[in-house]
């Protein structure tokens, strides 16, 4: 993590109901604007690659391959609908609610407006893509750790995020054990 | 265990993923065997660039390129004027001639392009008293002489290109040019039928000299090669190596039947598994396939078509290699052409890296900026494997972060170390670039591993392979280099 970038790499292991492994590597370049998604998964028979990249002028590419039968439609999707997209949201991957945070400042500016975006969220693992409305608003403040409100959809959750913008805990998805 | 002997097995092309899901899908029982009784390291790095010549001649010496000598599969010789082809695809052979390639590969591959200033596996075990074997390994130098014997076919297909002699280690099996003493698998590639398997090349004959080399107590080492996963990956994609594994491992089977049981036989026998690279997917698409000669069309360029052709005569050559390729720019006019030539390859879409020598450091430009770096004794920051940088410019370049004096670049695994061990070998041109993730450079004949998969360069998905030992003491966190001083190592301790 930089001053206003950061580069990730991770893997996600689920058992249920679906088992799959899931590796992925993202970059941001500087005010947190993700230049590139890898992600891979694989289960039983199935593997899946998406590879989503946002050029200079804010043009998504999505590159995918699979191969084997995951009951699911095809990885990728349109990026021409995500062209307001200045982040991706990996499904089930804390990490990703970083950046958005961490670009409208609202940690440090506290209670205030709520920052709405366009995210071209990946779902997991099927890595489908498509443009996710999502909003996050100042809720509380607990000493140097911040709940910020998160609605994607239909979804609501209160996240506690560290000063550096990073999540602590996500109900229901994550809880950090150790600092970074 | 008493393991006297050992099992050295390289399976080309295999990525950790791949092997993990094999071994956990139950596809891959002998594998698992090996994993459960040994040690195992998912994220084991190879070296740059990752491609079989180069790779396999680091798994053969410990050493890196700039050591070894062999860049990649196709590199343009400056002493000889010409391009150097191990074999990159049946096309390029047309056009380079398959004798040519033949040449290249068996004759000059092993004893002319390999440092005399390195040893081999083979090399250092001879020297200790110990013999050793190779089949079908690409490079397998060592001091015993064996008759090339090519059938019919082979002989007027490849003509003057076969040497009369190479020199391997005292058991050598290559393909179906240089068979050693063991007779029992002369059947087996005509049992089992296809174009592939009719050739002493396939997976399944390399296993049953492997056995039968065991059963015979014929060799203390023997190096086991298993290409065809490799092959099958560069058709269908990195997604077809859990089957092509689960066919390695029936070979690999084989082998643990040696003793009667596989419990009997890792009680005499240590193996040791990697690969030499990864593969990466590669895009469908037309526009992800890079050729070199339409880049550099506007310069006056070395073409492989044109045969022996000196360099001071061009402006420039340049070797596509997959997911890498190496540009040399005319010695003589080189302060006139750089910035053109660098221009040129900065405007090229899809290209990631490009990495250059400079004023004793390394120079590597992106579009997200330009880092230098060169090697210190002392300060600096320090990589994982204890080399020390000092290092100036973006580190976004190779995704780097630097914390507690210790930089990590986890993108682009020991990114300086890599990258510094193939920029100090001159035949890797006098740039090096490497193309984003799902685009493919065209090797020297125009072909691709469209819709496929391919690799070669610097990044963790063409790079992470597993690395399995049932020997003591294996190294804690591996490259391509520490596999061979490990086995080493062993024998020794055995012979004091």
């Amino acid at each position: 993590m930089h001053a206003d970038r950061l580069t990730a790499r991770g893997v996600a292991i689920r058992a249920a109901p679906l088992p799959y492994r899931l590796n992925y590597g993202l970059r941001t370049t500087s005010g947190w604007i993700t230049t590139q998604l890898r992600v891979q998964s694989s289960g039983a028979g199935w593997w899946r690659f998406l590879y989503l990249e946002r050029s200079a002028d804010g043009a998504w590419s999505c590159t995918t391959k699979s191969e084997g039968d995951l009951d699911a439609p095809p990885p990728g999707g349109a990026t021409s609908s995500l062209a307001e997209a200045f982040d991706c949201d990996l499904g089930e991957c804390p990490l990703t609610n970083s950046m958005p945070v961490l670009r409208s400042n609202i940690l440090a500016q506290g209670a205030g407006e709520p920052y709405d975006i366009t995210a071209a969220l990946v779902s997991v693992p099927d890595l489908v893509v498509q443009p996710s409305p999502q909003r996050y608003s100042w809720a509380r403040q607990d000493g140097l750790d911040v709940w910020l409100g998160f609605q994607s959809g239909l979804f609501d959750a209160e996240i506690e995020f560290d000063r550096q913008g990073l999540v602590r805990h996500y109900p229901g998805l994550a809880h950090r054990v150790a600092p970074p | 265990m008493n393991q006297q002997r050992v099992v050295y097995i390289v399976i080309d092309g295999m990525g950790s993923d791949a092997f993990e899901q094999a071994c956990e899908s139950g596809r891959a029982p002998a594998l698992s065997f090996i994993r459960q009784n040994g040690s195992y390291v998912r994220d084991s790095i190879a070296v740059f660039p990752t491609i079989t010549p180069a790779a396999t001649a680091s798994l053969v010496t410990g050493e890196v390129p700039a050591r070894h000598g062999i860049p990649g599969m196709c590199w343009y010789d400056r002493a000889a004027g010409r391009f150097v082809n191990y074999g990159q695809s049946p096309r390029s052979a047309i056009i380079e001639g398959e004798s040519e390639v033949i040449r290249n590969w068996l004759g000059f591959l092993n004893a002319r392009h390999l440092s005399p200033d390195v040893a081999t596996v083979h090399e250092q075990l001879h020297d200790m008293g110990l013999v050793s074997a190779s089949i079908n390994f690409m490079v397998f130098r060592g001091v015993h002489e064996h008759r090339v014997r090519p059938d019919p076919i082979e002989r007027l297909l490849f003509r003057k290109g076969l040497p009369d002699t190479v020199r391997g280690p005292k058991e050598l099996y290559i393909a179906d040019v240089v068979s050693g003493p063991s007779k029992a698998c002369r059947k087996i590639h005509t049992k089992r039928g296809g174009p592939i398997r009719r050739m002493k090349a396939a997976d399944s004959y390399a296993a049953c000299v492997t056995h039968d080399l065991l059963k015979k107590r014929a060799a203390d080492m023997i190096l086991f090669y298993l290409h065809e996963n490799d092959h099958h990956s560069h058709q269908r994609g990195p997604a077809s190596q859990i089957d092509n594994l689960e066919e390695a491992d029936k070979n690999i089977a084989h082998v643990l039947d040696a003793c009667g049981s596989w419990e009997a036989t890792l009680q005499e026998i240590g193996f040791v598994v990697t690969a030499d690279h990864s593969q990466s997917p590669i895009s469908d698409a037309k526009d992800h396939i890079i050729d070199l000669p339409v880049v550099f069309d506007d310069f006056n360029q070395v073409l492989p078509r044109h045969g022996r052709e000196p360099l001071e005569r061009r402006d420039i050559a340049a070797a596509g290699n997959g997911r890498v390729g190496f540009v040399y720019v005319n010695a003589q006019r080189k302060a006139k052409l750089w910035d053109r030539v660098v221009e040129t390859l900065q405007d090229v879409d899809g290209l990631d890296q490009l990495m250059w020598r400079d004023r004793g450091g390394y120079v590597v430009r992106s579009e997200r900026g330009e880092i230098r770096f060169a090697q210190v004794e002392d300060g600096g920051v320090r990589d994982e494997r204890g080399n020390r940088w000092m290092i100036s410019g973006d580190l976004g370049v190779v995704d780097g972060v630097i914390e507690d004096g210790a930089i990590r670049t986890p993108e682009y695994p020991l990114a300086m170390w890599r990258i510094k061990s193939v920029l100090d070998l001159d035949r890797a041109g006098d740039i090096v670039v490497t193309p984003k993730l799902t685009w493919d450079i065209k090797d020297l004949g125009g072909a691709d591993h469209r819709g496929g998969g391919d690799h070669a360069s610097l990044h963790v998905q063409d790079s992470v392979i597993p690395f399995l030992s049932t020997l003591a003491q294996p190294p804690a966190r591996p490259s391509t280099v520490d596999v061979t001083p490990h086995i080493v190592e062993h024998f020794r301790k055995l012979s004091r």
